[in-house]
């Protein structure tokens, strides 16, 4: 028989920080493998929409040129970058370093925690800001129609190195060579569509378009819906009449012929577009927000922090919104789906973003309609992207409610 | 019950009371329709008044429904704005909280606080205990950064626990060790009053002396009043020094606690006091089991309340309520019947 413990649970403290409810549930959702794909594809797709500048492109990152004084090494790549690319990668630097330092600092003690936290992010949030507008006032990108491939075989240049995928979303195959249309080959992994621009390149620049009408629509909606949601919640009354008013009226409103009025009225603009689905999409996010608030306001931890005297802000924002937010973000991944969907009707219809700007649902399109001739092998890769990305978000969505399920945590 | 003190000693009667509640009423609307009129009311506070003198801790007993959770909430002024018909005074050191700017009365909330009977609820999940019991402490700046480690371990420390607890969140403590964080982030604040709304309710047994226990050790060290709800008469006779019985948003007695437990007056409070278990297994005798239900508050009977459940209703009660007065001469000893002298 074994031995049966006599002693209690001598109470030792961990090493470990605790773990928060957040860092519980994520690790909880990303527990089948499943979903550890799917999340790793969006993570994959959104840096590749941060990066693709330096992915695809046909300018390569140095090459050694001759000119009239001898051989001069010059950065094509970079100096043909936009100025908004390099906010974008700025952005997105800040954005990584928050989350970075976030975890790093878990283990520094409480109470310094916060300061530190806070500082970091400060500090990181003003290099970014004073970075970008330095390259604001100094970065001048002009345009380049320098063919670099035909330097090189004229002998004009050489020690190149191109990018990843040598080719940019724009760059067409000389007439000459007649490569439209083409197959999958060495030289154009994905082949070429019918102007003999690389469908890779092409794929991979449209991830841009696709996440970024996801996620500015849906931090536009996100912020209307909550801060909507929490007011009809907390203070009910009028506010939740009134606010439940204006959520039917938003409701009613038919978000895709709003934009094609949009669109016929002031032209096609991809920020429109995003703010139109944000300015239309914050209605759900405003319900679920809504019904959390009423059932936390009678939490007696509400009153105890209304006890103290907390200010009324802090306790909506500080208290109430942590614990309503959760079912906020499963929508909000069902969200993105739904924006990334709506941004790729719009495109493959023709009326989306602006050609040559590469989008999967204007790829889609370009592969063929009844009028020509239909090429799968163009059609494949953006069909599959959008599926994925949007079954991805779907899925993800999925497992966050699993995990957050309060009879499920453990 | 050895194990929890009872004590009158330190009430100072001459003193000004650190609570007066007069007249208060609490009315929920039961509302109706498209545009939300109210069709009547629940009446769940319906006319109370008593006092709290600094140091003292008076029980408020009563079945489930009878107001006395609202009662508690209402002299806070917690309950939600709009949420009910609020009528009465209520004087919190001489300030009628009712009368006050919401910026004047979060000023002095943090005299009076509340203790929750449900441990599980009364925990924010997603704050460490720590950060839970800093908050109000940084907010009302009544402590520097600095110091507030060393506060918060003192505070842990008197309800029992290691500084380490600060570190955790609510979901790593069982039910008891969260009633005792409960405790803590209430005396955070250095209240004067402290509302316990059946705090042991939802404790074992066994936890709730320890509860108990603590309460009472910092009512002596701290010199702090209590109002204390429950429903069970032990508990409160034990813990108070005064006991006001609740039936159906009404006091019906007040007094005394030893003297309430002892002679009851009011046919409920003899009714309560009989349906309280005693360790003698063959008593048959003595027992009056009431008939029928707690009427609806929506609804509720004329005259007396609890006139169709009692058993020296006379056709007086149903009509006339009767006015709570001395029934024991010189001990202020009270009780709402006619029956009863």
């Amino acid at each position: 028989m074994t031995e049966l413990s006599a002693h209690p649970a001598i109470e030792t403290p961990s090493t470990a920080p605790p773990a928060s409810y957040w860092t519980l549930a994520i690790r909880k959702m990303l527990r089948p493998w499943l979903v550890k794909i799917f999340a790793a594809y969006i993570a994959a797709v959104l840096l590749i929409s941060l990066t693709v500048p330096l992915l695809a492109s046909g300018k390569p990152y140095a090459i050694d040129i001759h000119t009239g004084n001898g051989w001069v090494t010059r950065y094509p790549l970079f100096a043909d970058l936009t100025t908004r690319d390099y906010l974008t990668f700025i952005a997105g630097a800040v954005i990584i370093g928050i989350v970075v330092a976030w975890r790093l600092t878990r283990v520094v003690e409480m109470m310094r925690r916060r300061s530190l936290r806070l500082g970091i992010a400060g500090v990181l949030i003003g290099a970014g800001i004073l970075g970008g507008s330095a390259l604001a006032i100094l970065h001048h990108n002009r345009f380049d129609g320098t063919d670099y491939r035909a330097l090189i075989k004229s002998g004009m240049a050489k020690n190149a190195i191109f990018a990843p995928i040598p080719w940019g979303y724009a760059e067409m195959e000389p007439l000459s060579k007649n490569a439209i249309n083409e197959l999958p080959s060495w030289h154009h992994w994905l082949g070429t569509d019918r102007s003999g621009r690389d469908v890779l390149a092409r794929m991979l620049w449209a991830s841009r378009v696709a996440m970024g009408i996801g996620f500015v629509s849906q931090a536009i909606a996100l912020s209307l819906g909550i801060i909507v949601g929490a007011m009809m919640g907390y203070f009910g009354g009028i506010f939740d009449l009134l606010g439940m008013r204006l959520v039917e009226m938003v409701e009613a409103i038919p978000t895709f012929f709003l934009i094609l009025t949009f669109i016929a009225i002031f032209g096609r603009s991809i920020l429109m577009i995003m703010v139109i689905l944000g300015v239309t999409g914050w209605t759900g996010y405003a319900r679920f927000l809504r019904a959390e608030f009423l059932r936390i306001r009678q939490l007696d931890y509400i009153v105890a922090a209304r006890a103290t005297g907390m200010p009324l802000w802090r306790i909506m924002f500080r208290h109430m919104l942590p614990n309503g937010l959760t079912p906020v973000l499963v929508s909000a991944s069902f969200g993105l789906a739904g924006a990334v969907t709506i941004e790729s009707s719009l495109s493959y219809l023709g009326i989306g973003v602006r050609p040559p700007t590469p989008s999967w649902g204007g790829m889609l399109n370009a592969a063929g309609n009844p009028a020509t001739v239909f090429h799968w092998f163009e059609a494949l890769p953006p069909g599959l992207a959008l599926f994925l990305i949007v079954l991805a978000f779907n899925i993800v969505g999925e497992a966050l409610r699993d995990a957050i399920d309060p009879k499920s945590l453990s | 019950m050895t194990a929890i003190e009872n004590q009158t000693s330190n009430v100072q009667p001459s003193m000004e009371p650190i609570l007066n509640v007069e007249n208060l009423n609490v009315w929920f609307p039961i509302t109706g329709g498209i545009l939300g009129r109210p069709r009547g009311w629940v009446k769940a506070v319906n006319g109370i008044s008593f006092s709290v003198q600094p140091g003292e801790a008076l029980g408020i007993v009563g079945e489930s429904g009878c107001g006395k959770t609202t009662a508690g909430r209402a002299i806070l002024r917690l309950l939600p704005r709009g949420s009910a018909h609020i009528s009465g005074h209520v004087y919190f050191e001489g300030q009628d909280l009712y009368a006050l700017k919401s910026r004047e009365l979060r000023a002095i909330r943090r005299h009076a606080q509340i203790i929750f009977q449900d441990p599980i609820g009364s925990l924010n999940p997603r704050m460490t205990v720590g950060a839970m019991i800093t908050e109000p402490l940084l907010v009302h700046k009544i402590i520097t950064r600095q110091k507030v480690r060393a506060h918060v371990a003192e505070l842990l420390k008197r309800v029992g626990f290691d500084a380490d607890a600060a570190y955790r969140y609510p979901h790593e403590f069982s039910g008891g060790q969260r009633q005792r964080i409960g405790i803590a982030r209430a005396l955070a604040v250095n209240p004067r009053l402290i509302v316990c709304d059946e705090p042991v309710s939802a404790l074992d047994v066994s936890i709730q002396a320890q509860v108990l226990n603590l309460l009472a050790d910092l009512r002596r060290e701290l010199g702090l009043s209590y109002v204390f709800i429950a429903h069970n008469l032990a508990v409160v006779e034990h813990f108070s020094d005064r006991v006001a019985v609740m039936y159906l948003g009404k006091i019906v007695e007040l007094g005394p606690a030893h003297s309430v437990v002892s002679h009851p007056s009011h046919p409920y409070t003899q009714a309560l006091l009989s349906a309280v278990p005693l360790p003698i297994p063959d008593r048959t005798t003595g027992r009056t089991v009431l008939q029928g239900e707690v009427p609806n508050p929506a609804n509720p009977p004329s005259g007396c309340p609890f006139h169709p459940r009692c058993p020296l209703a006379t056709a007086k009660c149903r009509i006339e309520m009767p006015p709570i007065e001395i029934k024991r001469g010189d001990i202020a000893h009270t009780a709402a019947c006619w029956n009863v002298e």
